[in-house]
């Protein structure tokens, strides 16, 4: 499916690897980081992201490490405090598409063929409303901010996992063991528990992971255009709208929140990759990508 | 997001929240009224294409039809009206003859007589005479129409009727005195009534024929109006230019992000742009390399309704505490970079009917601001914030995509903060942000409104506008209602701007709107653009612009 | 060959009635009266506003709104735009040959850029030039699109001049937009040829290519190409919405007038018929891409086949 696919592993095919201890650090020095992010950022930070000052479009240096923005706010301190609705929305996002996706394909999997017809057909009718859209009329309705956009990126990938989800339901129910519990009496709901989903819990963990980089993607992209955090409060794409026109004159209002995005998406698609490369090297989890 | 005066529509516009979007609909706040003098002068070329870029894309290019003030900027480039209302040379104003040689109107101004200049044709070849105003004004009236400014602008429209080939009169049920400003505006620019016949009521928008400077010859949706050359054109005001004009081409490029416009001017694609952020505006003035011209504008200044209607500011002693607490020119030399000047009544000093006691009413007062609160029972409490019964002093402010108000609004609430409210605020694309204001779940709003005549206050202030229109301080006042339907009604100017007068200073001491400033529509332009005039309803006009 | 399009066919029509009911239900769902936004600005009496609503048909019920809706639309008739007065079909249309060139070339740059760096790297794994292909690719999976496209234009438009920063039609216009919508996709495809070429490399029949000391590395390209192409192309056909949305922000930017920017202002003004207009579109876009993406898959690997 084309999350998956599109983070594609960079080793294929060859034998599990020992996690290096390097890769450990990373791992844990970034699980840090987000938690501090999340829960108290103002232990990196030492001013308010919101107070203002009188100190007006200050170049990065001496007590604004990043600078001032136009109302004089310190933009380090906006720039760590913004994380924390950014991360919240992907995380969770992915999140709610992980859930719903493998309900709903676990459905549509276990489901006789005209269920499975149904629930396929509506899939494929979310999968054609692009996620802008998505994400305009749900602003236009239940208002801007981080829980809409939890939702636009909940209901946007959804599908795509569900797909995934299913297919690898059909494959693993056609396996004998699952047919021979069905012979012993079992039902579906019980098969579907005990049987398929310990086996789909890789695969959905890799494609849980992988496509935390593309939520942090799409959540900065609609905060970018004014549809996720409102101002004065701080947000990575709002900031960095923000500053766009002052991109000539004072660069450090849109770049810094630019460059944490990217550092961001770098460090997630990392850690995916790693999950990935550790527990599916070889990539059986991907699919065929239909 | 961004902060940026109005119709400067940026990505965020586009998209409909925060920083702007809200793109060009309905927001026809825009127009500025002239300054007058011409923007720069120099020898000019003949010959050239002249591009300008705009914030919003038009709804249509008929301006009888049109909702929107940009529309008319750009028509008034193809269309000319009747009498043209220009700066007077002693800083005051006066109406010129347009295509009508001269007018009179009756004592109780309903009727307009006017006498029509002979020796004019259409772009398409058609002549110019008395059937074509008719066409013109029927085809406003013209249910299939569905005319949006210029059917209300008209009024109580009766009839035009055709005296001879070269005198018309139109007639109104009731007096209207406000005409002549409403007929300069652009909306009621003369249209061929053979392209009227042959493209039909909604077709011409698509394929307009005026007889103005320039004529159409493409309009590429969402993208570039282009208009080349009227050869024949000679009728023109003298202040303006009574010849035919010099450039070849003139194209409104429409380009909705702010950023684009003014990387665009930089890189010589754009040889003006409107509407650029102020930082951009301090910024291009710094460099040296542009030069500025702006228009001030007319109607009601940009500024924030305050809802009569929900606690607290249900109470008129915490609306005058508002008024008082904020501080209009530091907001303009801080965050608008003084591209604008500071606004202080519920009409911009060029509109007619202006007056300067109903904007000396509030001064920036933060002490006065305390007292009012504490009168009316707001104890300060910890935190800054006061309360009374245990109720917090806290505003709900809603705000709509692409006002323009985003910053301001943050500098107002900090303002506020200072004398003890809180506030929350919330950006609503236009839709949504409409009906929460006609259902009245806000203290504080986002406003700006365009107007040639000050019977504009009638779309904003009247009871009638509460349910579904565009009163959103929800202010009920059937006498105020009465004084400005019996201001349109008095045809004498002195003595209807007596009555605007009292209107005003009414609607400023009941406190229901805060102004915040008039907004001037800042054009930045390549030093060599030459010979741009303005009038006084907010209109660039190009007739002798030229390039050196 | 045929049975296999007819049933694909078969499959789209249900799920082109789903989205003409949800094209619907979304745009209903806004709040606000679009008279009232059509109206603002100009000097329209209350009464103006409740003629237009319901000239507009907006105070009938959900239901005959729907049935009215379909019926035009069975007529081939997408409506008429609340804004323009006119018709929705021309509108989307005049729109589409601009986002369908952007979205098309930075389908262009994706490929050019990314296929030659993938396989750059897979030739000499773990070699300076794979770490360095590696590297670029992953940051072009981070650089966000709207950052880099801004930073492009600061950098060679604004400062150098070497590009224009508006649309003017022009193919040196497309470069900056392209580039910077195209060179995330590129990253893609990077990584996947290059996986696509280690793997290739250790099989049976290169190996034996090698051994026979023919050439292996026109039999590695053609084998691995073909079996890149699969995924390749499933991910850009499944990443439609992404695309969409990735231009409509690159047409802002850019100064493009094309179906991205015009649906999201379309949305926050409740232009209704628009609104419908352009999902029903892209619905059917979205529909036949996914068929086309299943032929083309089902021509090059019979194995994927599947009902």
């Amino acid at each position: 499916m084309a999350i998956a696919t599109a983070t594609a592993p960079l080793l294929t095919g060859s034998p599990p690897r020992p996690r290096s201890l390097a890769t450990w650090v990373v791992l844990a020095v970034t699980a840090a980081v987000i938690i501090i992010l999340l829960a108290a950022p103002g232990l990196i930070a030492h001013t308010g992201p919101t107070a203002t000052t009188d100190d007006i479009l200050a170049p990065p240096g001496g007590a604004h490490w990043f600078g001032t923005d136009q109302l004089g706010r310190d933009i380090f301190s906006r720039t760590v405090f913004g994380a924390r609705p950014v991360l919240v929305a992907s995380l969770l996002g992915v999140l709610v598409a992980t859930v719903a996706g493998v309900a709903l394909g676990l459905a549509a999997g276990t489901a006789p063929r005209w269920l499975n017809a149904v629930l396929m057909r509506v899939i494929d009718v979310l999968l054609a409303i692009p996620v802008l859209m998505i994400a305009l009329i749900l602003i236009a309705t239940a208002g801007s901010g981080v829980a809409s956009i939890v939702i636009a990126i909940g209901v946007a990938f959804t599908p795509g996992f569900a797909r995934v989800v299913e297919a690898s339901v059909r494959k693993l129910r056609s396996v004998e063991y699952v047919q021979a519990a069905r012979v012993f009496g079992a039902t579906s709901a019980r098969t579907s528990v005990r049987h398929l989903l310990p086996n789909l819990m890789t695969e959905v963990i890799v494609l849980g992971t992988s496509a935390v980089g593309w939520a942090v993607l799409t959540a900065t992209t609609l905060s970018f255009l004014g549809l996720g955090v409102q101002l004065p409060q701080p947000d990575w794409g709002t900031d960095l709208a923000a500053g766009a026109t002052y991109l000539s004159t004072s660069w450090w209002l849109s770049t810094f929140p630019g460059l944490a995005i990217t550092v961001t998406i770098l460090a997630a698609n990392f850690i995916g990759d790693s999950l990935m490369t550790a527990l599916d090297p070889r990539g059986e989890s991907l699919g065929s990508g239909r | 997001m961004t902060d940026r005066s109005p119709q400067i529509v940026s990505r965020r516009q586009v998209f409909g929240i925060g920083a702007g979007v809200a793109a060009g609909i309905g927001l026809a706040a825009c127009g500025s009224s002239g300054g007058g003098a011409p923007a720069a002068s120099g020898p000019a070329k003949s010959g050239g294409t002249l591009t300008m870029g705009i914030a919003s894309p038009p709804d249509t290019l008929d301006p009888g039809a049109t909702g929107l003030a940009l529309t008319l900027l750009m028509s008034m480039a193809m269309f000319d009206p009747l009498v043209w209302w220009l700066p007077a040379s002693d800083g005051g104003s006066k109406f010129v003859p347009g295509l009508a040689e001269s007018y009179t109107v009756s004592p109780d101004a309903s009727v307009y007589t006017f006498k029509l200049r002979k020796g004019v044709t259409f772009h398409d070849g058609t002549k110019f005479d008395a059937t074509a105003v008719k066409a013109t004004y029927d085809h406003i009236v013209d249910p299939a129409t569905k005319s949006k400014s210029g059917l209300g602008a008209l009024g109580p429209y009766k009839e035009t009727k055709i005296l001879d080939p070269y005198t018309v009169q139109i007639i109104f049920t009731e007096p209207n005195a406000g005409f002549m400003h409403q007929q300069a505006a652009g909306n009621f620019g003369i249209a061929s009534p053979t392209a009227l016949a042959k493209y039909g009521p909604t077709g011409f928008g698509n394929n307009p024929v005026g007889t103005g400077p320039f004529k159409f010859v493409s309009y590429a949706a969402g993208s570039q109006l282009a208009l080349a050359k009227n050869p024949a054109y000679t009728w023109g005001p003298t202040a303006l230019s009574a010849r035919p004009p010099l450039l070849d081409k003139l194209i409104f490029r429409i380009v909705t992000d702010d950023s684009g416009r003014y990387n665009a001017l930089q890189s010589g694609q754009l040889q003006i742009a409107m509407n650029l952020p102020p930082n951009d505006i301090a910024a291009a003035q710094k460099s040296g390399r542009f030069k500025q011209l702006t228009v001030e504008s007319i109607g009601t200044p940009l500024g924030m309704p305050i809802n009569v209607a929900k606690p607290p500011t249900d109470d008129p002693l915490v609306r005058q505490a508002i008024m008082y607490a904020v501080n209009q020119e530091v907001l303009v030399k801080q965050v608008l970079f003084g591209v604008d000047t500071p606004a202080h009544t519920v009409l911009t000093p060029i509109t007619p009917g202006y007056s300067k006691s109903s904007g000396d009413l509030y001064s920036y007062d933060p002490a006065k601001a305390n007292a009012l609160l504490d009168q009316a029972g707001w104890k300060m409490g910890a935190g800054g914030v006061r309360t009374k019964n245990g109720q917090k002093l806290a505003l709900d402010i809603i705000l709509f995509a692409d006002s323009g108000l985003e910053t301001p609004t943050e500098f107002v609430v900090s303002e506020l903060n200072k004398v003890g409210f809180t506030a929350s605020t919330t950006v609503q694309p236009f839709a949504t942000a409409q009906a929460s204001y006609n259902s009245g779940v806000h203290n504080l709003g986002a406003f700006g409104y365009y107007g040639t005549d000050p019977y504009l206050l009638n779309i904003w202030a009247n009871s009638d506008a509460i349910k579904s229109g565009f009163n959103w301080s929800h202010y009920d006042n059937p006498s105020l209602d009465a004084m400005i339907a019996k201001a349109n009604r008095t045809a004498d100017a002195t003595a209807r701007d007596a009555v605007y007068e009292q209107v005003c200073t009414t609607l400023m001491k009941d406190a229901v709107y805060l102004p915040l400033w008039n907004v001037n529509d800042p054009f930045t332009m390549a030093p060599g653009v030459t010979g741009l005039h303005t009038t006084l309803n907010g209109y660039l006009t190009f007739h002798s612009a030229g390039l050196s | 060959m045929w049975a296999f399009i007819a049933r694909r066919l078969a499959a789209a029509v249900p799920v082109m009635i789903g989205i003409t009911f949800v094209a619907f239900v979304l745009i209903h769902l806004v709040p606000g009266s679009p008279a009232k936004v059509i109206l603002y600005g100009s000097q329209a009496t209350p009464q103006q506003i409740a003629n237009l609503t319901s000239q507009l048909g907006l105070d009938q019920p959900w239901w005959e709104q729907y049935a009215r809706f379909l019926g035009q639309l069975l007529r081939g008739n997408l409506g008429t735009s609340y804004l323009t007065q006119t018709s929705v079909a021309h509108e989307l249309l005049s729109r589409t040959p601009s986002t369908l060139i952007l979205t098309g070339s930075a389908m262009v740059v994706a490929i050019v850029i990314g296929v030659p760096l993938g396989v750059l790297a897979g030739a000499r794994p773990g070699s300076f030039l794979d770490r360095a292909a590696r590297g670029v690719s992953f940051l072009g999976v981070a650089i966000p699109y709207f950052f880099l496209a801004l930073l492009l234009v600061l950098l060679l438009s604004v400062r150098l001049n070497w590009f224009p920063s508006l649309d003017d039609g022009s193919f040196r216009a497309l470069v900056l937009p392209a580039v910077s919508l195209g060179w995330g996709y590129a990253a893609i495809l990077t990584r996947l040829v290059r996986g696509r070429i280690i793997e290739e490399y250790r099989s049976e029949y290169v190996r034996s290519a090698k051994a026979r000391g023919c050439g292996e590395w026109r039999i590695l390209l053609r084998h691995t190409l073909r079996n890149s192409s699969i995924p390749a192309i499933t991910t850009i056909g499944l990443q439609f919405g992404n695309i969409l949305t990735g231009a409509a922000v690159t047409e802002v930017i850019f100064g493009r007038a094309g179906l991205g920017s015009y649906l999201a202002t379309s949305i926050t003004s409740k232009n209704i018929p628009v609104v419908q207009g352009a999902i029903i579109v892209i619905g059917l876009a979205y529909v036949l891409i996914n068929l086309a993406v299943d032929l083309i898959v089902g021509a090059v690997d019979p194995r994927a086949r599947v009902a």
